[in-house]
């Protein structure tokens, strides 16, 4: 197992990014702080196994992605607020700090409600990852990925329009 | 004249998220996969206490088993120690899988595990049934002195016997709804994902 201070400087590295697929399946902070450590712990003990350290974001993103997928089940069971309806109001705000935060909010909250088999391949995307690489991570199609990110990309563009 | 691509707003605009407090991340992590072990080895020390016990018992002839029972006990303990070690190992390795062979494992995993508890809610009840038919026969084939009572030991034995059984079917009933759930959203999740890759979609 590899040492605590090998484990810090790759969460250093990549917590964000796993704090941002976790939110995109759970909406509680305390849920996604849960979830966070799940994967943390499952790229601990992961990590030996891990042969080329040129793919350790993709295999990160990838065990985050797992995670969130069979967490999923457990939420169901839990969720009690509707999903419709949730986004954000979409009033002008006070600054411009505070306009790209309402602005992050809404992108995420339209993220959580796309449904489950677009959602996967929005967040690799939005995480920069090339559809060639979303597509072996979900273990669908190269053609396939490109569909459901053209049809996520839609989705949350009728949510949120441009927001360049 | 060549220009770099434009990205993508939204992708920017996800890569501004906030970047989380990760100070004490890393030792939560250690923390709490110490805490699993130490919860892994106090279980096993629990049945390795009960083993001894068993061979205890077996060894001042309290219990007439002839050693079967402690044998029997301490081969379901390491087979369970094997078991647990390798689908521990199966677990991590499966997370590096991708999302459809995932599902496709999990629902296999959660359908064994079905199996398992319905074995555990009904084969125990109906596996006590019969022991206890067993003894009965072996008792009337038996000297009166082999039928003596032992009071309150016995009665002690009785109770913890049947205490252990109603806990093992009313942990088998649990087990098998969380399992039954489990397998009916993995295969609705597993079948919305093969519906979309039809090529006509």
């Amino acid at each position: 197992m590899s040492n605590i201070a090998e484990l810090e400087q790759i969460i250093e590295v990549h917590a964000a990014m796993v704090r941002r697929i976790a939110s995109a399946y759970e909406r509680h902070p305390d849920r996604v702080d849960d979830l966070a450590q799940d994967v943390w712990i499952a790229v601990w003990q992961a990590l030996p196994r891990l042969n080329d350290p040129a793919t350790l974001k993709s295999y990160i993103a990838r065990i985050t992605q797992n995670i969130c997928v069979t967490h999923i089940r457990r939420a169901l069971v839990r969720q009690t607020q509707p999903l419709t309806g949730a986004l954000p109001d979409r009033a002008p705000p006070i600054d411009e700090a505070a306009a790209h935060a309402a602005q992050l909010t809404r992108l995420i909250e339209a993220v959580r409600n796309l449904p489950d088999n677009l959602k996967a391949v929005a967040t690799l995307y939005l995480e920069e990852m090339p559809v060639k690489e979303i597509a072996v991570a979900l273990g669908i199609s190269e053609s396939n990925a490109s569909v459901r990110l053209h049809r996520a990309k839609s989705a949350l563009r009728l949510s949120l329009g441009d927001p360049s | 004249m060549t220009s770099s691509p434009q990205p993508d707003p939204f992708v920017a605009l996800w890569q501004t998220a906030p970047k989380p407090d990760t100070h004490h991340l890393a030792h939560d992590v250690q923390r709490l996969n110490q805490l699993h072990q130490r919860l892994n080895r106090s279980i096993l020390a629990i049945l390795c206490g009960i083993a001894v016990l068993l061979v205890f018992e077996e060894a001042t002839g309290r219990l007439a088993s002839h050693g079967i029972l402690s044998v029997a006990w301490t081969l379901a303990v390491v087979i369970g120690v094997a078991r647990h070690r390798r689908a521990r190992c199966n677990r991590f390795e499966a997370l590096t899988l991708d999302t459809v062979s995932l599902l496709k494992s999990m629902i296999a995993r959660a359908q064994k595990d079905l199996f398992l508890a319905r074995c555990l809610y009904a084969g125990v009840p109906c596996g006590a049934v019969l022991g206890a038919l067993v003894m009965k026969l072996a008792i009337a084939g038996s000297t009166p002195s082999a039928t003596a009572p032992h009071s309150r030991l016995q009665l002690i034995q009785t109770g913890a016997g049947i205490a252990t059984l109603i806990i093992m079917i009313v942990t088998g009933l649990i087990l098998a709804r969380s399992r039954h759930l489990q397998v009916k959203e993995l295969s609705e999740k597993l079948k919305l994902i093969e519906a979309d890759l039809q090529p006509n979609v």
